[in-house]
């Protein structure tokens, strides 16, 4: 017998619908997948399951909401809290090291070649990867704290580090240093929220078995 | 007592589940509606209708030994109570009331 596709079971799995239907959801769509791979091969198996895992997306995520309490919402804003702190803290010592790095070489902030096309291209591109690294640890994180609807948190939390990079600057009046372009302060956002559901993933997919029965 | 107001894929699945009988589990009906309408619903769906109807109790579910074939997981096996079985008959009612007179106009001779 062979398995359906472990990621995209996992990530089904981590939309956090109560344990019943979702097992009952997830069961039909390996036991289909399980008829199909021997009627029509593994791809066409495969591109069914792609399929029906995105059909079944909203139903398993009104399960949660159905079933989700006050209590979740102050969880959720818990964990994201508690991973925004721990990331936030080591981005801010790491940068710290960087930018001492960069100091002690010589250069200070206005020294570096902004002016130069190429050169502050790839500093910003260093900038967005270092960014995407962290967002990426963020939602891991944040994956690893919330058992219950891990991708549902991570996907919270994503969404709001790109509202607050987005809409921070406009309610609070923060000045955005004219030295960025406007690809760089439109993909930083986009990179904050990807890669924030990326890491979710990756926690998910490193997870345990998506078979839970309760 | 009058019985719960249906929705279309509501009475559907309710009349697979007792076209089924005995083990209606979601894949079986998910399969028999699929091949009565020729439209592809997809699991969740089926599932949201069939705990909606067992919500409104309709039917009742009990849950099978896991299966391998499954990953491991139960099935979950779905029969009609008897407020099921009285809603199937109010809702065959109203479409033989509803569909009354209708036959002779929508023959091709009419046409």
């Amino acid at each position: 017998m062979t398995a359906p596709p472990r990621t995209i079971e996992r990530v089904l799995a981590g939309l956090g619908a109560k344990p019943d239907f979702r097992n009952a959801v997830l069961g039909d769509l390996a036991e289909e997948f399980a008829c199909r791979v021997d009627a029509d091969g593994i791809e066409s198996a495969t591109r069914w399951y792609r399929r029906e895992a995105v059909r079944a997306v909203p139903h398993l995520l009104r399960s949660w909401l159905r079933g989700a309490r006050l209590g979740d919402v102050g969880h959720i804003a818990g964990v994201i809290a508690t991973a925004y702190i721990r990331i936030a803290a080591i981005a801010f010592i790491l940068g710290g090291v960087i930018v001492g790095v960069v100091q002690v070489l010589g250069y200070q902030d206005r020294s570096l070649p902004w002016s130069n096309l190429l050169a502050s291209s790839m500093i910003l591109s260093c900038l967005l990867l270092f960014g995407g690294v962290f967002s990426t640890l963020a939602g891991y994180l944040a994956a690893r704290l919330d058992s219950r609807s891990p991708l549902v948190t991570v996907a919270t939390f994503g969404t709001l580090l790109l509202l607050g990079t987005v809409l921070a600057p406009h309610a609070f009046s923060i000045p955005v240093p004219r030295r960025f372009p406007t690809w760089y302060l439109t993909a930083v956002p986009i990179v904050e929220f990807f890669g924030t559901i990326l890491g979710g993933i990756l926690r998910v997919r490193a997870s345990g078995p998506a078979s839970v029965e309760t | 007592m009058t019985p719960p107001t249906l929705g279309p894929l509501e009475l559907i699945i309710l009349l697979a589940v007792a076209r089924i009988g005995e083990g209606a589990h979601g894949l079986a009906i998910r399969r028999d509606v699929s091949s009565r309408t020729k439209r592809d619903y997809s699991v969740g769906a089926v599932y949201t209708t069939l705990q909606r109807l067992e919500t409104k109790g309709l039917v009742s579910s009990r849950t099978t030994d896991p299966l391998p074939v499954r990953g491991g997981r139960s099935r979950r096996e779905f029969k009609l109570t008897a407020s099921g079985r009285r809603a199937l008959r109010q809702a065959e009612r109203v479409a033989a009331s509803v569909w009354a007179g209708v036959g002779t106009t929508m023959s091709p001779e009419r046409a």
